[in-house]
C-alpha cells in the first residue's frame, strides 16, 4: 500500500501505525510524518499514551503478583466476607410474603434481646467462663483461649472487636490462622487495645470456609 | 476449579458460580479474594503506609463488599487479581485521600509523605487513576479494548476471539478507543504557559 496525504485519511495512516501493521522507521512513512507535522504530532500524542497505558499494566502485574504472594492477618477477613455476602439463596425480588417474615422475624429478634437474660454468674454474653477466656474484668488481656473443637485439617481465629462492634464494624485486631487453643498477641499489640473489647472465635474449615463463631465475649481491663 | 491466577476463562467461571451461590465456587472465590488485603496491604506500604492497622482494616472490609457488589461485571478480560487491583487502588487512593484530608484539617504533619519513594508512589498511583478514570470516561466496548490491550495484554486476535468481531474491527476499534481517550485527557490537561 502506498501511503499519500491525497488517498489515505489520517486515522487509516494512524491505525495501521498504532496497531504496529506500518512501521514509523519505514522510509516511506517517516517521509510522511516528516511532511506532515500535525499528523506526527497526533501520532507521537497516541504513541505516548499506549506507551503510558502499556507501563501502567506492566506496573498492576508486577504490584498485584508480588502482593498476593504475601499473607496477611486480614486475609480470613475475605474469606468470611465472601461466604457470607454469598451465603444462602440467590436474592430474589421483594415480595409482600418477604416483608411480613422480616417483621416476624424482626419483632422476635426484638423479643429475644429485650428479654433478661438467664443469671449466670459465670458466663458473659451467654458463653460459660470455662470455655473462652479471658471474660468479665481482667488485668491484662492475653493469652486469648478456648475450649471448642477443632475443625478437621481447619483452623481458628481470633477477632477482637469495640464492644458492639462484632458484625457492624472491622475488627481491631485479627490473630493468624491457629491450631491451637490460645493465642498470644504481642504486648504492644495488647496495649494498643482498648480498655473495652468484645472478641470471637471463627472455626473455619480446611477451604478457610467459616462454619462457627463462639461468641462475641465482653472482656474490660482493670489497670 | 480455579485456585491460582492463571486463566481468565476459568476465573469467569468461577466468578459466575460464585455469584450463583454454588459453595465450591464461593469458597474459591473466598481464597482468591484473600488478594485484597494483600494487594491493600502492599499499596499502603508502598504509600508509606498512610493508613493505620485500624483503617487499613475498614478500607480491606469496605473494599471486599466492593469487589462482591461488582462481580457480575468482571468479564473474564484478565485474571480476577488484575480486575480486583484496579478497584483495590481506586479506592486506597480514596481511604489515603480522606485520611491526608483529615491530616491537614487537624494540622498534623503528613508523615507518610516525608518519605521521597512514597512521595514518588503517590504520584504514579495519582497518574494511573487518571488513566482508569479516562478510561471509565471512554466506555463500553471501546474502554474493554483498552484494557485487553494493555493491562491484560491480549493480541489483536485474541481480543477478536472475546469481542466476536474480525481483527480489523477490532483494531479499528482500539483506535477509537485510544483517540478518544487522547482527547479527554488533553481536554482535562491544565494548559500549558
Amino acid at each position: 500500500m502506498t501511503m499519500h496525504p491525497d488517498d489515505t485519511t489520517d486515522d487509516a495512516i494512524l491505525a495501521a501505525l498504532l496497531a504496529g501493521e506500518r512501521d514509523p522507521a519505514d522510509p516511506e512513512v517517516a517521509a510522511l510524518l516528516r511532511a506532515r507535522p500535525r499528523l506526527n504530532d497526533r501520532f507521537q500524542r497516541l504513541r505516548g499514551l499506549a506507551q503510558s497505558l502499556d507501563a501502567a499494566g506492566a506496573g498492576d502485574r508486577e504490584q498485584w503478583s508480588a502482593a498476593i504472594a504475601a499473607p496477611t492477618s486480614l486475609d480470613g477477613v475475605a474469606v468470611a466476607a465472601t461466604a457470607q455476602f454469598l451465603s444462602g439463596p440467590r436474592r430474589r425480588t421483594r415480595t409482600v410474603w418477604v416483608a411480613a417474615a422480616a417483621l416476624l422475624l424482626g419483632a422476635l429478634g426484638t423479643f429475644l434481646v429485650l428479654r433478661p437474660p438467664a443469671a449466670d454468674e459465670h458466663s458473659t454474653l451467654g458463653v460459660p467462663a470455662n470455655l473462652m477466656w479471658p471474660q468479665g474484668e481482667t488485668k491484662q488481656y492475653g493469652p486469648f483461649g478456648w475450649r471448642h473443637p477443632l475443625p478437621a485439617e481447619g483452623t481458628f481465629g481470633v477477632r477482637i472487636y469495640t464492644p458492639g462492634g462484632f458484625g457492624r464494624s472491622a475488627p481491631l485486631l485479627v490473630s493468624p490462622a491457629l491450631t491451637a487453643g490460645e493465642w498470644h498477641p504481642t504486648p504492644a499489640a495488647q496495649q494498643a487495645l482498648p480498655d473495652r473489647i468484645e472478641w470471637v472465635v471463627e472455626a473455619t474449615d480446611q477451604q478457610g470456609v467459616p462454619i462457627q463463631t463462639y461468641g462475641p465475649v465482653a472482656v474490660q481491663r482493670v489497670r | 476449579m480455579a485456585e491460582s491466577p492463571e486463566d481468565p476463562a476459568l476465573d469467569l467461571l468461577m466468578v459466575r458460580d460464585a455469584v450463583a451461590r454454588k459453595p465450591e465456587a464461593v469458597a474459591a472465590l473466598g481464597q482468591r479474594l484473600r488478594c485484597v488485603p494483600r494487594i491493600l496491604s502492599a499499596l499502603n506500604a508502598r504509600l508509606g503506609r498512610p493508613l493505620g492497622e485500624h483503617d487499613l482494616a475498614d478500607t480491606v472490609q469496605d473494599t471486599i463488599v466492593t469487589v462482591l457488589r461488582k462481580l457480575a461485571d468482571y468479564a473474564g478480560h484478565g485474571v480476577l487479581e488484575a480486575w480486583v487491583f484496579r478497584i483495590c487502588s481506586f479506592e486506597m487512593l480514596n481511604a489515603a485521600r480522606r485520611r491526608r484530608r483529615q491530616h491537614l484539617d487537624s494540622e498534623l504533619p503528613e508523615e507518610s509523605l516525608t518519605d521521597a519513594a512514597a512521595a514518588r508512589e503517590w504520584q504514579l498511583l495519582i497518574a494511573r487513576d487518571t488513566l482508569e478514570a479516562g478510561i471509565r470516561r471512554v466506555g463500553g466496548v471501546e474502554a474493554d479494548a483498552l484494557r485487553m490491550k494493555h493491562f491484560d495484554g491480549l493480541s489483536f486476535d485474541e481480543m477478536a476471539t472475546r469481542q466476536q468481531i474480525s481483527t480489523p474491527a477490532v483494531k479499528a476499534r482500539y483506535y477509537r478507543a485510544l483517540a478518544r481517550l487522547e482527547e479527554l485527557m488533553r481536554a482535562d490537561a491544565p494548559e500549558e504557559g
